[in-house]
């Protein structure tokens, strides 16, 4: 499909996705553009800026701009720039996020700010930015990256399930402020998936990588997720495939969480 | 008395459901420590408690503070000798969307419900574990099973 196809699903929409750079964000901002989108991809890690060429050698629209979507004025910085160049705001992927293995004794509290600033403070901060363009202009999609964790504990992991837990209702919370302007705001719940943080997890609890991903593995489906799969599921919030979804928690999981 | 020879440290025990759940606990044969911000109100708690026989302390405390935390479970088990008991029930809540919510109210309200939450489990833990046995209680909302209006943070 061509990115100028009237039957892409996002044909003339703008999508701002955060933490694109790699994993779950870069295969959205790959697939969004494939689907017609301009692209504002934003990232701490600078390798956003290969995505963005990825995405343009194919002909599509994208730009990187670097960011920490912890700071106020950085979230305002992507949100100028990509209203100056795409004219708009139709979709915003608040996905950046990071991850902790710790119990609360383990924990510092540096990496506890860090956890909860990077996760949930940050879609606080874009939304708000955000949030008026898509109002004025009729409405929009804002979509969350929660997470199993958000809804079920893990172990070694309060700062992450704290901050998940907290995504999954700030996004209900949200879908029921902005509801009346015709914005959209659900967020995903993926279960384990093949991306730089899930390996880096096994690093962070001294266990070995090929264990820790063939534990990981172990859900109905059997294998662990792929940050296509992920993406496609971003892609149907985004799109007008889920126009009457708002609210929702999305789990994406190879069934992790269907026993419990 | 259910609580007898119990030892139990209340977050935001200054008024509210915090300052009723330290005179139950109370009359239940609890040891209370009682934390909060407002001196002034965390003092009257106190009385009450101790005008009905009841053993009790305040303890200025800021739940957004780790060294202050820290002093809390000190305290307590400077005072009692054990700590059985925690109920985080320190909490604020203001009634604000996104748009509304400025950023400074969004840390305040994070930092109280939730990072003093895990700061004063993160000192209470080892000695609960120490002694083998030990409660946990943290004060949630029904909004944090379902979503509300005009209540982001």
């Amino acid at each position: 499909m061509t990115p100028s196809s009237k039957h892409a699903s996002l044909a003339g929409k703008v999508a701002v996705i955060t933490g694109a750079a790699s994993g779950i964000g870069r295969a959205a901002a790959i697939l969004f553009a494939r689907e017609g989108a301009a692209i504002a991809i934003t990232d701490i890690n600078k390798r956003g800026e290969d995505v963005a060429e990825e995405i343009a050698r194919s002909g599509a629209h994208a730009f990187f701009e670097h960011a920490d979507v912890t700071q106020a004025a950085d979230c305002h910085r992507v949100v100028e720039r990509t209203l100056r160049e795409f004219g708009g705001i139709h979709v915003l992927f608040n996905n950046a996020g990071i991850m902790r293995r710790a119990s609360v004794v383990e924990l510092s509290e540096e990496d506890w700010d860090r956890v909860m600033s990077v996760n949930v403070k940050s879609i606080f901060l874009m939304s708000r930015q955000v949030i008026p363009t898509m109002a004025k202009a009729g409405g929009g999609s804002v979509i969350n990256t929660a997470s199993g964790w958000g809804l079920a504990g893990g172990p070694r992991a309060a700062v992450y399930c704290a901050s998940k837990g907290a995504v999954v209702l700030l996004t209900k919370a949200m879908a029921i402020d902005h509801g009346p302007q015709n914005i959209r705001v659900n967020c995903i719940c993926p279960g384990d998936t093949d991306t730089g943080m899930l390996r880096n997890e096994a690093r962070q609890l001294g266990e070995r990588e090929d264990f820790f991903l063939a534990q990981s593995a172990r859900r109905p489906l059997g294998r662990i997720g792929q940050p296509e799969e992920i993406a496609r599921a971003a892609l149907y919030l985004a799109s007008d495939a889920s126009s009457f979804v708002t609210g929702s928690a999305l789990v994406v999981d190879g069934g992790g969480l269907a026993g419990s | 008395m259910r609580l007898q020879n119990k030892v139990a440290l209340i977050t935001g025990g200054t008024s509210g459901i915090g300052e009723a759940t330290a005179i139950l606990f109370a009359k239940e044969g609890a040891n209370l420590a009682i934390t909060g911000r407002n001196e002034k109100r965390g003092h009257a708690v106190l009385d009450q408690i101790l005008e009905n026989g009841g053993k009790a302390i305040f303890i200025r405390t800021d739940v957004r503070q780790t060294a202050e935390c820290r002093h809390a479970v000190d305290e307590t088990l400077n005072s009692f000798g054990k700590l059985d008991i925690l109920f985080n029930n320190a909490g604020v809540f203001y009634p604000q969307t996104t748009l509304e919510c400025s950023e400074e109210d969004w840390d305040l309200q994070i930092d109280i419900n939730l990072k003093g939450t895990s700061l004063m489990s993160k000192f209470t833990l080892p000695g609960l574990t120490q002694q083998g046995s030990g409660v946990i209680i943290n004060n949630s909302s029904g909004w944090g099973i379902v979503g509300g209006d005009k209540a982001v943070s």
